[in-house]
């Protein structure tokens, strides 16, 4: 067919002209099809009629046959993990979904189980828990640790029950973490936001408290034989967080979590086709399959830090280089100086 | 000019949906003098008010002629809607229309001196890519995706206003950018694509979807029409949706694919003419592409009746009436609202 004008193309589609001209009749079509060609501007085909093609699709589709097939198809092949999320991930009501898509029903349910985690699994024991602010924006940096993100986690449970706010906590994720395949819509779920910086002003304009893992990748990636050395923070985009919105930000140091995962080598070659950063080598992970996902029982303890109040600078501030590397520098060795006095007064890795 | 009580507007697009929509408002609205509607085939939805005018814009002079029939005709505002509501296969024909259409339409904006130019555009212009904002903002780049000519062509049509907007400081320009539209009646891709029974679905992503209903569609241009504003505006439907809630909601058969063989399968498929979007369309299946509309009810002053779940309800509920009771077809186009 060549390149023709929609009128000439068409012809059967133009109405008597003029305004007050009648509809065209349209109840013997069952299915809109034929109705597709009916405006100035759709889709064309120069091969076939493609709406010829979607009608009978359409039609197959609303076949009870057909759509047992494609039910067959979907839980018996490819389909049963996704029909495993469905179950899991599908939120149960939108009323339950906020703006950046965390189901507190599916919250509400999960909370028990990290609660566990936290208590007896971890024993985890936090300190400074005080300042944590009881309402209005907080951000908190932390050290990240472990191959996987437990870290996050326990410090989100530690404020969730041990806080007098009982507040929930919003983590900030590494961009691949984010679009991994079921993990990523997994995150979403319990509240965790791609790490942006439009992302983290937003939450923390709205005043929530948010905690950022400075380090990324960098971070949770390190070998064993280098743990609780704190890596280089970024480029000071935390920093630069409190600068903008002037939330104070709280040092946050974890320890326990690196001897929970160590990670003993990386593997890069093959990282790459399946979109990760490195798959971790830990003793137990390629061996046991999945089971070597399980984080080993040490004694965890999380310090929080007096707040680093910004406000003082002002939001201008963001733009003194100087400044907010300094800052930066000064939050992280925060950091490191109370994972340092807690390493010094731990006696076992597994009993504190 | 729209501060006055009384406006004369001039539609491009006339026999779109949202064209032959805006124009039935048109002619109820008190403080509409006339309309000047731009298009190959006249309104349906004409009544009184109403002139039309053939205008081909695919045609190289079709901007002196429009620009001689802004004049004739007194337009104060230009309200550009010849875009394609569906992505075509005759590429180079939709991009004419679209892209250098707009072209033409500005020039005679330009040439007329019109008070006021309305882009009505789409959130599709954003593109869906992984670095996205959460809630993406008016200001971000408009990337699309590089692929689809019909969402380019659109990116083109946003270039073309906002080199208006700096070539002629007295336009008031205003691009709106609507997220889907969907709704009982309306004919256009994103509608027909929750429409249809069964959804591929990328096995593993579950991106959170804004709708805009189909009126407030046309409220929004309503108040673009009358108000002061400048400036591009996201228009949508309060709150959001995964993708998974709407099949729940729908009771669509979804059909899963692993991310690494749809694209290429998707590919094919565009390839040999069966689906009418490249591989990389898929991404607005993958990548959330929310939009920020804090700028729609704090400037233009707009707030829509419907919220993203209204809309899409809207739409399934009459598309699950059509195929139930064999009654009228889900969209029906043009004609009184």
């Amino acid at each position: 067919m060549t390149k023709a004008t929609p009128e000439s193309e068409r012809p059967e589609s133009t109405p008597p002209d003029g305004p007050t001209a009648p509809r065209r009749r349209r109840a013997t079509a069952r299915r809109d099809a034929s109705q597709l060609t009916g405006e100035a501007f759709e889709s064309r085909s120069d091969i076939f009629s493609l709406d010829d093609l979607r009608a009978a699709l359409d039609a197959l589709g609303e076949q009870p046959g057909a759509r047992d097939l494609v039910r067959l198809i979907r839980d018996v092949g490819l389909g049963s993990l996704q029909a495993l999320s469905q179950r899991l991930l599908v939120a149960s009501d939108e009323a339950n979904v906020d703006e950046f898509g965390t189901d507190t029903a599916l919250l509400d349910r999960l909370e028990p189980i990290a609660k566990w985690f936290h208590d007896h699994y971890f024993r985890v024991e936090s300190r400074g828990l005080e300042h944590i602010p009881e309402t209005g924006r907080g951000l908190l940096v932390a050290n990240h640790s472990g191959t996987l993100p437990y870290d996050g986690m326990m410090v989100v449970t530690a404020i969730r029950f041990q806080h007098p706010s009982a507040r929930r906590l919003r983590v900030l994720v590494e961009n691949f973490m984010y679009h991994l395949p079921y993990l990523g819509i997994f995150m979403a779920r319990v509240g965790a936001v791609r790490a942006c910086q439009e992302n983290a002003l937003r939450l923390l304009q709205r005043d929530n408290l948010t905690l950022v893992f400075p380090e990324g990748v960098k971070g949770v990636g390190k070998l064993f034989k280098k743990r609780y050395r704190l890596q280089r923070f970024g480029r000071g985009g935390a920093v630069k967080l409190a600068l903008t919105s002037g939330a104070p930000i709280i040092p946050v140091a974890i320890v326990g979590a690196e001897e929970s995962m160590p990670l003993m080598s990386k593997v890069g070659w093959l990282a790459k086709p399946l979109g990760l950063p490195y798959i971790p080598v830990t003793p137990t992970l390629p061996l046991l399959g999945p089971l070597g996902l399980i984080p080993y029982p040490t004694k965890w303890f999380i310090d929080f830090a007096e707040p680093i109040d910004v406000t003082q600078y002002g939001p201008d501030a963001v733009n003194d280089r100087v400044l907010v590397n300094r800052l930066n520098e000064q939050v992280r060795a925060t950091i490191q100086d109370m994972v340092n006095q807690r390493l010094a007064t731990r006696k076992s890795v597994f009993f504190g | 000019m729209a501060s006055s009580s009384r406006y004369r507007v001039a539609l491009t697009g006339t026999r779109t949906f949202l064209g032959e929509r805006l124009i039935a408002a048109l002619e109820a609205d008190p403080d509409c003098e006339h309309v000047t509607a731009l298009d190959i085939r006249p309104p349906r939805s004409a009544r009184t008010k109403t002139r039309f005018s053939r205008l081909d814009l695919t045609d190289p002079s079709s901007d002196e002629t429009a620009a001689r029939l802004l004049v004739d005709e007194g337009a104060d505002v230009l309200v550009h809607l010849a875009f394609l509501s569906k992505p075509s296969h005759s590429s180079s024909w939709a991009h004419e229309l679209e892209a250098i259409g707009s072209l033409y339409a500005m020039n005679a904006a330009a040439e007329a001196k019109v008070g006021k130019v309305i882009l009505g555009s789409t959130t599709a212009v954003y593109g869906a890519h992984p670095m996205n904002p959460m809630w993406i903002e008016e200001d971000a780049p408009l990337r699309g995706i590089k692929a689809s000519r019909w969402v380019m062509d659109k990116v083109s049509a946003e270039r073309e206003l906002a080199r208006l907007a700096r070539d002629c400081p007295d336009i008031a320009c205003t691009s709106l950018r609507f997220a889907m539209t969907v709704g009982p009646t309306i004919d256009g891709y994103w509608a027909n694509t929750f429409r249809r029974p069964t959804m591929t679905l990328l096995m593993g992503y579950d991106p959170l979807m804004q709708f805009t209903h189909e009126d407030d569609a046309v409220g929004a241009l309503l108040a673009a029409i009358r108000g002061e504003q400048r400036g591009a505006f996201n228009i949508a439907g309060s709150g959001t949706l995964y993708l998974t809630q709407i099949l729940k909601l729908g009771a669509k058969v979804p059909i899963p694919v692993p991310h690494v063989f749809g694209y290429p399968l998707h590919n094919a498929l565009f390839n040999l003419q069966i689906v009418e979007t490249p591989g990389t369309f898929l991404n607005y299946f993958r990548y959330a592409w929310v939009t920020d509309t804090k700028r729609m009810v704090d400037v233009l002053g707009f707030e829509p009746e419907h919220s993203s779940k209204e809309a899409l309800m809207a739409l399934l509920d009459a598309s699950a009436a059509a195929t139930k009771g064999g009654g009228p077809p889900p969209h029906t186009t043009g004609g009184a609202p």
